[in-house]
């Protein structure tokens, strides 16, 4: 069995990420391959779930063990993100259609794009993604996906091809242009690929619905996406949806998963694709991460089903509104915590020690234990790089997860206690006493301080840490001092 | 908000649900909960939805390459789609266009495409994603997706057919519609229901109802959501039959769309149109009364509907099409006879914008005191100012407008204004002939920007003539003249004559230089405008302006009255006189001036109009028998050339260098007969339009001919007269064409002008070329002959041969003399000069004559005149000598002599100035030599009486009242020989054997060869009267040496005559009498010693 995941667009990279660090907390059993796929490859969504994914791999590597933390196993495809544009550095629609041969030798194929299309679609560029047009994605997807020898799309589909028990979850908006376009597109040219295959595999999908707005563009007749007409197309979208569910003998989708937001959170920009468009993380992406974690879980039925959600009506969001919240909670205390602890004193210790040997020898026995009579002496400098990257980024993730705009107030962790700020995360004076309110339930364990924490580790005995390496032995170490359960 | 089961509100975690319409079942917070069904549909349904921004006809959220037809579907279907309202108009608006592609000959086609089963990569990269994504619901399974029907208009893709639908718009069909396509706004299809005539709704809901009936009919048998969708589909055709309202029952066209596909076929064929006739066309132009057009003329405008507050469907235009049918943007006005696919017979059409031509030219005289006349203003023309000056327009409307509007409707329809900025703006009121029948008005308007406005100071020469209308004149002359001025300074105009076409007549140019173009143009009608046309310096080629319209020519009403013309055609001068019903005694006829001149000209100007076409004075008569040939043209009165009239008190010079004929009456070649026949014809036009112009309805043509005329110039005057007579319009029956000899014409006039009793008289009509000669007795002619021994040779060539004699009184006409020697029109030039000198020079005669000087210069003219006159008279004695000795004369004393024709006026010389009558010393000269060759004495009666009114001697006796008409004797035309001759010119020939002097020289005995008599007795005889004569002491006359070496000079020149007759044409031969050849003989050597000072 495996788990696929596919993100899809700004929104399904953003999902995707949330996803990673949703596993990162919460192990699950089986490998996870995830696939991006963006026409715009440069977008910074897709460029921060890229970089935590990769993160996640190498900090990962280092802290190979026993322990819990970071169990999940993230297999990024190769390469991590497909575009359908990878030969044409500026595609424009009726290029990509060939629209000029067409009128010449086809022109009644001509004449049904024009029909399909109107002049400013089949003209605009689409290096930036579909643009708030799906039916243009649809179309370039449906053409340029080749699934039997293109990279990586053959390497996933022969692994799915010999999983007995394949389950792809994809991930995007409905409302937006990319994930709008890609979700039915290409989970038909996978289902359609693996026809043979079908009782082998389930397939389910997010359908985000708008959660969040932008301003509108200074130029409204250029080809972009429009918040204020999402809830229009989202309902336009979902009617196809219903259609394709209804229409065909056996649903593309054994499952899909409706997610929104009845408050739209700004977005403070509006950004036409490419670097600028790096939203922060958004808490309705972590119920899209509970719905994979949730598809991962379910039985195959014969009648697709959809899913569905609800909070508590308050101001507050808390685990108690998340599906299988509470289960999560703890798991986020842990990995959060300890990301905290890492970050907030034993990384910068040892950091100092590799530059200044000795500077930890004196009195730390945890070190002396695990690094000084380890395997490898002091040979920690990139795991501890690597593992310190991803808690940054862990941590930024549930900091922006926490920073809503939209009137409600996120109640999972007290992220007031780290300040995020220039892609670096930084702890106040008192520290210790962030690391004790991070997690705000009352436990007499997670009142310790850092010095309490590096005194519990000192106890250890060095020989019950498992990992397979002296920092592995560190991380676990840590981790199960952090742990709130 | 929902409400848990367990009581604690949750809010689902979706977008803003609607609570009043929400379908959703309540939520569990911390929870994923499922289940199947229409949950997205409900949730879709039951999302608070914004309105869509205005004008917003689509919503791009499907992700499907086939998203258009499937929101399409959905929107359709779902009553509280946001779309719904627009999809469901473009739906309705796409049937009606298929409905009514016919009727409205809309540019609408249908071209299929079927897409592959197995899409692959030799597949176009469109076509393979079209098929990959392809939907699969639809109403029929013979109906499928695959099978791609596109519905294009004027070649511009606007929709597809529809597996689920029927008919689907396409994403975009901003600019792909035409105006045809009355139903749509900002580019897309709308509901038609508001957009159709009458007629055209029932007819659309009967198509709407025969579908539905045939679709229920085709899908009885399915079931699930096809049926579902079929439901709904008939709901919708069947909801939009009752917005239509009742089926009118119509029929279905044979014609086919081209959807051959399953479900498709139901749309295949439209609704027949019925097709109108050219008489059936609302926009017709209605022409003015009596306006019969060759074709009509479709006025298209594409606001004539909602200015008739009509629907454009119900007006309907040609064939199929009606005004909701024409595509305004794709008329060519290079194809006027084509609308689409109709092809007009009998008709074109016309954009207003057609009717008006690009620039507005005015004119603005320099002298604002210079008016046009005869042309018509429109209202506000009196308004109109260029730079400050009062302007007339040239009306910038095409010409063709005048083939059906009169100059009066137009007058009335037109109106300009002038706005502040300096533009013009020019309105006109067309009459269509109107929906059912019932005539409507038409405004069309064109604003004139100051840069399109040209303003000219000079104008061109434009004369019509003649300047009156009557029931029975039809040949109208336009002429115009650039009068030496650039093309870029005037304009150039020619006549429309309204109803009326002259096809067969086109305008004749006449062209020196870029800047002297004349143009002649007959029609057979009054001109009612003027065509203008002009040179702008941006443009290379002339543009046409406009047209001035003209005011109606007056009215003249015929009467029953038939004029009598008389035309006395003579070799220098030429004379007319008339007689109208009423009157008794023929009048002179003054040729009226009955021009309308259009632009205002200057004096100079006139002298083009007396060189090229028509005097602008009243002539003189007679006046001088001047024609100029036009070269190059066709044979028409006046564009074959035009007489040349002298303006009273001028001079005939140099008429060669302005190429001008004169002495054309004795020509006997091709070109001569060119110059007689356009002299007469446009004489006879003239005199016509003068008697038309005074209510005459027929005419009589009496035409008087020296009956010395070969054959061949009287064949040629005669048919040259039955064609003028045939052509003219005031007809004038065969009977009525009178020819007669001058002679008889001349004899005529002294009877009755000048109550000569006729009982035994010799009339003798000294005309330029002819001398014609009668012989009377007891009122019956007796002998007639006409002799080329007249003015010219009797008195012009004197003069020629020593112009010297009038320097004496006035050196400068010895100078015009001498000119016109040198060019070819001498007696013309110098006949103009004596007229206008005349009265001067019979003043002065006495007081220059040295009477006492035979050798004084005048009095040696006075002896060559009296000399050559005696000589005619005694031949005219010789016809009575002749009859006296065949006893056909039973008088014993010398007959009465009237001397009349332009040459009668010598006869004053001899009289030194004073009227020639029976006081003169000279008339016992005549009676001597008549008493030589008579053998007769003169009676106490006898008397020589000149004409009173010399030259119209025979013009007024052609027409003198028929109650003294004379006994007519074909056999008394003679040319007695007048001397004897011998037949045959071989030395062995008999000489003088016989009285051959009495025989009728004809043209046949001449041409058989003659030789001269050694001896010319009867010159011998006139010689000795002469002298006789000249021996007394108040003779002025001189005594004429004739001895044997002068005879000898005489016979060798009479032979040489002779000899030079012999062996032609006999129809070309102008017979001379002997004695006649001979005495000229003399006079030459009588002249040549006067010249030569012996």
């Amino acid at each position: 069995m495996g788990y696929y995941i596919i993100g899809i667009g700004g929104s399904g990279a953003k999902c995707t990420e949330a996803l990673i660090h949703t596993l990162a907390a919460f192990p699950v059993e089986q490998p996870v391959s995830i696939l991006l796929v963006d026409p715009d490859t440069a977008n910074g969504n897709l460029a921060r779930t890229v970089q935590t994914l990769d993160a996640y791999v190498a900090a990962r590597s280092g802290v190979l063990g026993e322990q819990a933390l970071l169990k999940s196993f993230l297999k990024p495809t190769d390469p991590r993100v497909w575009t359908p544009f990878t030969d044409e550095p500026r595609p424009v629609f009726r290029d990509l259609f060939q629209y000029e041969f067409l009128s010449r030798r086809h022109p009644v194929a001509a004449g049904l794009m024009d029909v399909l299309y109107s002049e400013q679609e089949k003209t605009a560029k689409l290096d930036k993604g579909f643009l708030g047009h799906p039916s243009i994605g649809a179309a370039v997807l449906a053409d340029s996906a080749d699934l039997i020898s293109e990279h990586p799309w053959k390497e996933l589909c022969n692994t799915m091809r010999n999983d007995p028990q394949a389950k792809v979850f994809l991930f995007g908006s409905i409302f937006g242009g990319t994930g709008a376009s890609g979700l039915p597109t290409l989970a038909r040219l996978l289902t359609d690929h693996l026809q043979d295959r079908r009782e082998q595999f389930t397939i389910g999908s997010t359908l985000l619905l708008p959660y969040f707005s932008f301003p509108p563009a200074d130029d409204r007749s250029q080809l972009q996406a429009r918040s204020e007409e999402f809830v229009l197309r989202s309902q336009a979208a979902l009617g196809y949806y219903q259609d394709k569910l209804d229409a065909d003998e056996r649903s593309i989708y054994d499952a899909v998963y409706v997610l929104g937001s009845n408050v739209s959170s700004p977005l403070g920009n509006n950004s036409l694709g490419s670097t600028s468009q790096r939203n922060p993380a958004h808490y309705v992406e972590l119920y899209a991460a509970t719905a994979a974690l949730h598809f991962f879980g379910l039985q195959s039925t014969s009648q697709p089903r959809t899913f569905l959600t609800a909070r508590a009506n308050t101001n507050l969001l808390t685990w108690d509104s998340l599906p299988n919240g509470f289960a999560l909670r703890d798991h986020f205390a842990n990995l959060a915590r300890f990301a905290y602890a890492y970050l907030g004193y034993f990384y910068p210790r040892l950091r100092e020690q590799l530059k200044t040997p000795g500077f930890l020898s004196k009195n730390t026995s945890w070190f002396i234990n695990i690094f000084e009579r380890g395997q490898a002496k002091n040979n920690y400098g990139e795991p501890l790089e690597h593992l310190a990257d991803y808690c940054m980024r862990f941590l930024t993730w549930l900091d922006a997860l926490h920073r809503t705009n939209d009137g409600l107030t996120v109640g999972y962790f007290d992220t007031s206690t780290y300040v995020v700020a220039q892609n670096a995360v930084t702890f106040p004076s008192g520290a210790s006493t962030g690391f004790q309110r991070l997690y705000p339930i009352a436990d007499r364990r997670l009142s310790r301080t850092f010095e309490e924490l590096s005194n519990a580790m000192d106890h250890q005995n060095p020989r019950s840490l498992s990992g397979n390496s002296d920092f592995g032995r560190f991380a676990g170490s840590l981790y199960r001092e952090c742990r709130a359960i | 908000m929902t409400q848990a089961p367990h009581g604690q509100d949750y809010i689902p975690q979706l977008p803003d649900i609607d609570p009043e319409i929400s379908k959703l079942d309540p939520q569990r917070s911390g929870f994923w909960t499922g289940s199947s069904g229409v949950v997205l549909a409900n949730i879709g349904t039951s999302l608070k939805v914004p309105d869509l921004p205005e004008g917003e006809r689509t919503i791009d959220s499907i992700p499907d390459l086939w998203a258009r037809p499937l929101l399409f579907t959905r929107a359709l279907y779902d009553t509280r789609h946001k779309l719904h309202e627009q999809v469901l108009a473009e739906w309705r608006g796409m049937l009606a266009l298929v409905a009514l592609w016919e009727t409205r000959s809309l540019s609408l086609e249908v071209r299929s495409l079927e897409l592959p089963a197995n899409p692959n990569r030799t597949n176009p990269a469109f076509v393979r994603a079209a098929a990959l994504l392809c939907p699969t619901e639809a109403l029929s399974e013979d109906t499928p997706w695959e099978k791609v029907n596109i519905f294009y208009y004027d070649d511009r893709p606007i929709g597809m057919a529809s597996p689920t639908t029927l008919v689907c718009t396409a994403v975009s069909t901003q600019g792909r519609l035409d105006e045809r396509v009355s139903w749509q706004k900002g580019g897309a299809l709308a509901d038609p229901c508001d957009f159709l005539s009458t007629a055209e709704r029932g007819a659309v809901s009967f198509w709407l109802k025969k579908l539905s009936e045939e679709l229920i009919e085709s899908l009885a048998l399915i079931k699930g959501r096809p049926r579902s969708l079929l439901n709904s589909l008939t709901r919708l055709l069947s909801e939009f039959c009752k917005s239509l309202g009742e089926p009118v029952d119509s029929q279905v066209s044979e014609r086919e769309l081209g959807l051959s596909v399953g479900l498709y076929r139901l749309l295949d064929r439209p609704l027949r149109t019925r097709e109108i006739g050219l008489q059936q066309s609302a926009v017709a132009l209605v022409p003015s009364a009596g306006f019969q057009p060759v074709r009509s003329l479709l006025v298209l405008e594409t606001e004539l509907a909602q200015k008739w507050a009509v629907n454009p469907a119900e007006v309907p235009v040609y064939g199929r099409t009606t005004l909701a049918g024409i595509d305004f943007r794709a008329l060519d006005p290079d194809k006027p006879g084509q609308i689409g696919r109709e092809v007009l017979q009998g008709a074109a059409w016309r954009t207003p914008e057609l009717f008006f031509c690009e620039r507005l030219l005015l004119i603005a005289p320099d002298n604002i005191d210079d008016r046009f006349q005869g042309i018509r203003e429109v209202e506000g023309q009196k308004n109109l100012l260029f730079d400050g000056r009062p302007a007339v327009p040239i009306l910038p409307i095409r010409g063709e407008l005048l083939d059906y509007l009169s100059a009066a409707d137009l007058q009335e329809r037109v109106r300009l204004f002038m706005e502040k900025d300096g533009s013009i703006r020019v309105e006109m009121r067309l009459t269509l002939v109107g929906v059912n029948n019932k005539p409507r008005s038409l405004t069309i308007k064109h604003l004139y920007p100051r840069e399109a406005i040209d303003c000219r100071t000079t104008v061109p020469i434009i004369e019509i003539w003649p300047h009156f209308q009557s029931q029975t004149w039809k040949t109208y002359y336009t002429y115009f003249d650039t009068a030496v001025r650039r093309a870029q300074e005037i304009f150039v105009a020619r006549p429309h004559c309204g109803a009326i076409h002259n096809p067969e007549f086109r305008p004749q140019v006449f062209q020196r230089s870029e800047s002297d173009v004349r143009q002649l143009t007959r029609t057979t009608a009054p001109p009612t405008a003027l065509v203008c046309t002009a040179q702008f310096p941006d443009v290379s080629a002339p543009v046409e302006v406009g047209f001035l319209l003209l005011q109606d020519f007056p009215t003249v009403q015929t009467n029953d009255a038939a004029w009598s013309l008389g035309i006395d055609f003579g070799t220098s001068a030429t004379q007319v006189y008339y007689q109208s019903g009423g009157s008794d005694e023929p009048e002179p006829l003054e040729i009226p001036r009955q021009f309308l001149r259009v632009t205002p000209v200057s004096a100079d100007d006139l002298d083009r109009l007396t060189t090229y076409f028509l005097p602008p004075f009243v002539p003189e008569t007679p006046f001088l028998t001047l024609f100029r040939p036009e070269v190059g043209t066709e044979r028409t009165p006046y564009i074959r050339g035009n007489i040349r009239y002298l303006k009273p008190g001028t001079l005939a010079k140099l008429l060669n260098q302005e190429g001008v004929y004169s002495g054309f009456k004795w020509s006997d070649n091709e070109e001569g007969k060119q110059l007689l026949a356009g002299f007469l014809e446009q004489l006879a036009l003239q005199c016509a339009a003068a008697a038309a112009g005074r209510g005459a309805r027929t005419v009589r043509w009496h035409v008087s001919y020296p009956s010395v005329f070969s054959r061949g110039a009287s064949a040629f005057l005669r048919s040259t007269w039955r064609t003028i007579a045939r052509n003219c319009d005031l007809p004038c029956r065969d009977d009525e064409l009178v020819f007669r000899t001058e002679s008889e014409a001349a004899a005529r006039f002294f009877k009755q002008k000048q109550g000569i009793p006729f009982t035994e008289t010799i009339c003798i009509d000294i005309g330029g070329g002819t001398s014609d000669i009668s012989v009377w007795e007891e009122t019956s002619l007796q002998q007639q002959c006409s002799i080329r021994f007249a003015g010219e040779t009797l008195f012009m060539d004197l003069l020629k041969a020593k112009p010297s004699v009038l320097g004496i009184f006035n050196p400068d006409w010895e100078r015009r003399l001498i000119e016109a020697k040198r060019g070819t029109n001498f007696y013309a030039e110098a006949d103009s000069l004596l007229r206008a000198g005349r009265e001067e020079i019979f003043e002065r005669l006495p007081m220059v004559i040295d009477t006492t000087n035979r050798q004084d210069r005048i009095y040696r003219l006075i002896h060559l005149i009296s000399l050559g006159t005696a000589g005619l008279v005694f031949y005219a004695g010789l016809l009575v000598r002749r009859l006296v000795e065949q006893k056909r004369w039973a008088s014993e004393t010398l007959p009465y002599v009237c001397i009349g024709g332009n040459g009668a006026r010598m006869f004053r010389w001899l009289s030194l100035g004073q009227e020639f009558d029976q006081e003169a010393a000279q008339h016992r000269l005549f009676r001597k030599v008549l008493e030589a060759s008579t053998s007769l004495e003169a009676g106490p009666a006898f008397g020589v009486a000149i004409s009173k009114l010399p030259k119209a001697e025979a013009a007024f006796g052609l027409i003198v009242p028929s109650k003294i008409i004379f006994k007519r004797e074909e056999e008394a035309k003679v040319e007695l020989a007048g001397e004897n001759f011998s037949l045959g010119v071989a030395a062995d020939a008999p000489m003088d054997d016989a009285e051959t002097w009495k025989w009728n020289l004809k043209a046949e005995v001449l041409a058989s060869g003659l030789k001269a008599p050694a001896t010319f007795k009867f010159l011998r005889t006139f010689i000795d009267a002469y002298n006789t004569y000249a021996a007394t002491h108040e003779s002025l006359a001189r005594k004429v040496v004739y001895n044997d070496g002068v005879e000898k000079l005489v016979r060798d020149s009479v032979q040489e005559y002779l000899n030079s007759q012999k062996g032609i044409d006999e129809a070309a031969i102008v017979v001379e009498p002997i004695f006649i050849t001979a005495l000229k003989a003399l006079l030459k050597l009588e002249t040549d010693a006067w010249v030569g000072g012996k």
